[in-house]
């Protein structure tokens, strides 16, 4: 009896060890830090990251600048870098959104706030700009290479906010629509190219605080398709599958907070990625379609104080399938502390990169997960296409 | 003395609903420049610290709303903020207080005031005392901001009661 019980515990401890994940991970530096900013290759090894700096040189002075640069993970190498100095001195951090076209290999930004700059990704010289045909200011894009369409939100200078259609090679915008609603989320937008479909997150004050609204809209024709409000705050989208992934917003200060998926086809919440040791906060990626990532940590209000302390930081790794918590990895003190946010990047190629958006910390965290090929091949979750 | 250095500040910051710093925008498009509270506070904060660039990642504390601001101590210093620990700061010494108004680092541990031209990720309200007027301002910020706040801040409604006006 005692041998069998031996014998099974021997076996189960086997086939536990076999599932557990192996990341391998590598940390690096980016003098300067204050990066709000990037991009991975669909390979995961080269890092495309714009910093938001002061540069103090002799003849302007001191100004504002954005350094846009690539790395070499694996080598913890600088491949190129361009700098372009603020025109106009804003208060706030620029368009933080940075995407990589993988068929054309451009490297697409939108932080000068008025236009959209297309970057060769080698070099990272200017190919050209997009700019925004009236005074407004750019707060989000996506870019849909195969249909050549630039989707992007602005803000306008009387308070209305709206989502316009752009014909890449051309520039010449296509659909201009002004929104109902004008406080955009943190992080607003999210395409799905397979079908069409936009989201915008809209935030507002409510209830027990922040609420978001989600509008769909489809690409084709700038029509809202449907609406899903009151749901709390939301940071980040992302389309994964024929689902919506999309991350609570604020300090990990509640354990129950967890990444909420939509389906679709019903647009109701099938399920949540959770964290019960940390709850879930700011921002969430995809790797190779297999795994979901989101920065995870306790930040704890304080009692009798107006200050919100750190308890720990870490990042989680979920099954996208089965929406199985599989690991935890623990980030340096105050990395996701709250107000200073934390962004992941993932890749088709099994890698994923964090780094402290908005905040000061240089230190960007790097790991890769052995995924097999035909893993960033499948659509997860559901093969069935909504629409 | 402290008292009318605040005075000083509100009043320009009072007048900081007419500028408008981009990703801080009217929350009715159909009212155009009729602003949001929560957008004019982080109006007032940027214009009291005019070095200080948002971040975007504001969330409620205490009755007040917190601002994700980046920040150097001489950029602070430039717009007359000082250091200073208090008996309930003591341990962690949070904050860096200017008049009317607190600068509180990330993850809330200033232990020490920050180096001229260090860099640093902190978080911006404004308050109804002003901690560093001398003993009225501190008894103020003590009973309204930190013992009103943490016991009425997280009812619905009054998420943040405590910021003034705009």
């Amino acid at each position: 009896m005692f041998l069998r019980l031996l014998t099974l515990f021997i076996i189960l401890s086997v086939r536990c060890t076999a599932q557990s994940l192996e990341i391998s991970r590598t940390d690096f530096e980016i003098p300067g830090g204050s990066i709000f900013g990037a991009a991975l290759s669909n390979s995961g090894n080269v890092m495309y990251a714009q910093q938001y700096l002061f540069d103090d040189d002799a003849s302007t002075g001191r100004q504002r600048i954005v350094k846009i640069s690539s790395w070499d993970i694996k080598e913890k190498a600088l491949l190129a870098s361009k700098s372009f100095p603020e025109s106009q001195r804003s208060q706030t951090f620029p368009c933080r959104r940075t995407l990589l076209g993988l068929s054309s290999g451009h490297l697409y930004v939108c932080s000068d706030r008025t236009s959209i700059r297309v970057l060769d990704e080698k070099r990272l010289e200017t190919l050209r700009t997009i700019r925004y045909p009236e005074p407004g200011v750019i707060r989000d894009f996506v870019v849909d290479e195969a249909r050549d369409r630039i989707y992007l939100l602005a803000d306008h200078a009387n308070g209305a906010t709206s989502l316009d259609e752009f014909v890449l090679s051309t520039g010449e915008r296509t659909h201009n629509l002004a929104l109902a609603e004008s406080a955009l989320a943190y992080s607003p937008l999210a395409y799905r190219p397979g079908n069409g479909l936009l989201t915008v997150a809209f935030t507002r004050t409510g209830g027990f605080g922040q609420k978001t609204d989600l509008v769909f809209y489809d690409a084709s024709t700038l029509s809202m398709t449907k609406k899903i409000a009151d749901l709390p705050r939301l940071d980040s989208l992302l389309f994964a599958g024929s689902t919506l992934i999309a991350a609570p917003g604020y300090a990990g200060s509640k354990k129950t907070d967890c990444l909420l998926s939509f389906d679709l086809q019903t647009f109701q919440n099938d399920g949540d990625f959770c964290a019960p040791k940390t709850g879930v906060d700011f921002s969430v990626a995809s790797v190779s379609n297999t795994y979901l990532i989101a920065a995870t940590g306790v930040n704890r209000p304080k009692l009798f104080s107006d200050t919100i302390e750190s308890v720990s930081s870490s990042l989680s790794v979920w099954s996208l399938e089965t929406k199985k918590l599989l690991t935890t990895m623990n980030l340096p003190d105050g990395y996701t502390a709250a107000l200073a946010g934390v962004t992941v990047v993932g890749s088709a190629g099994g890698c994923f990169i964090a780094y402290q958006s908005s905040g000061v910390s240089p230190t960007v965290i790097s790991a890769c997960i052995p995924v097999h090929p035909e893993d960033s091949n499948r659509t997860p979750l559901s093969s069935t296409r909504p629409k | 003395m402290h008292g009318l250095r605040q005075r000083e500040w509100l009043d320009p910051a009072a007048e900081a609903c007419n500028f408008q710093p981009a990703g801080s925008r009217p929350s009715n498009p159909t009212q155009p420049g009729k602003q949001s509270k929560s957008a004019c506070n982080a109006q007032r904060v940027a214009n009291a610290i005019p070095g200080a660039t948002l971040t975007g990642n504001n969330t409620f504390q205490g009755g007040h709303e917190e601002y994700g601001i980046q920040v150097s101590g001489a950029d602070l210093a430039g717009a007359g903020f000082s250091f200073y620990s208090s008996p309930f700061g003591n341990g962690n010494g949070y904050r860096t207080p200017f008049t009317g108004g607190h600068v509180n680092g990330q993850p809330g541990n200033i232990t020490v005031p920050y180096a001229y031209g260090e860099t640093f990720a902190g978080q911006a309200h404004f308050d109804v005392g002003n901690a560093s007027s001398g003993f009225g301002g501190f008894a103020e910020h003590s009973f309204v901001d930190v013992l009103l706040g943490t016991l009425f801040g997280w009812i619905p409604g009054l998420h943040n009661f405590l910021d003034p006006g705009c």
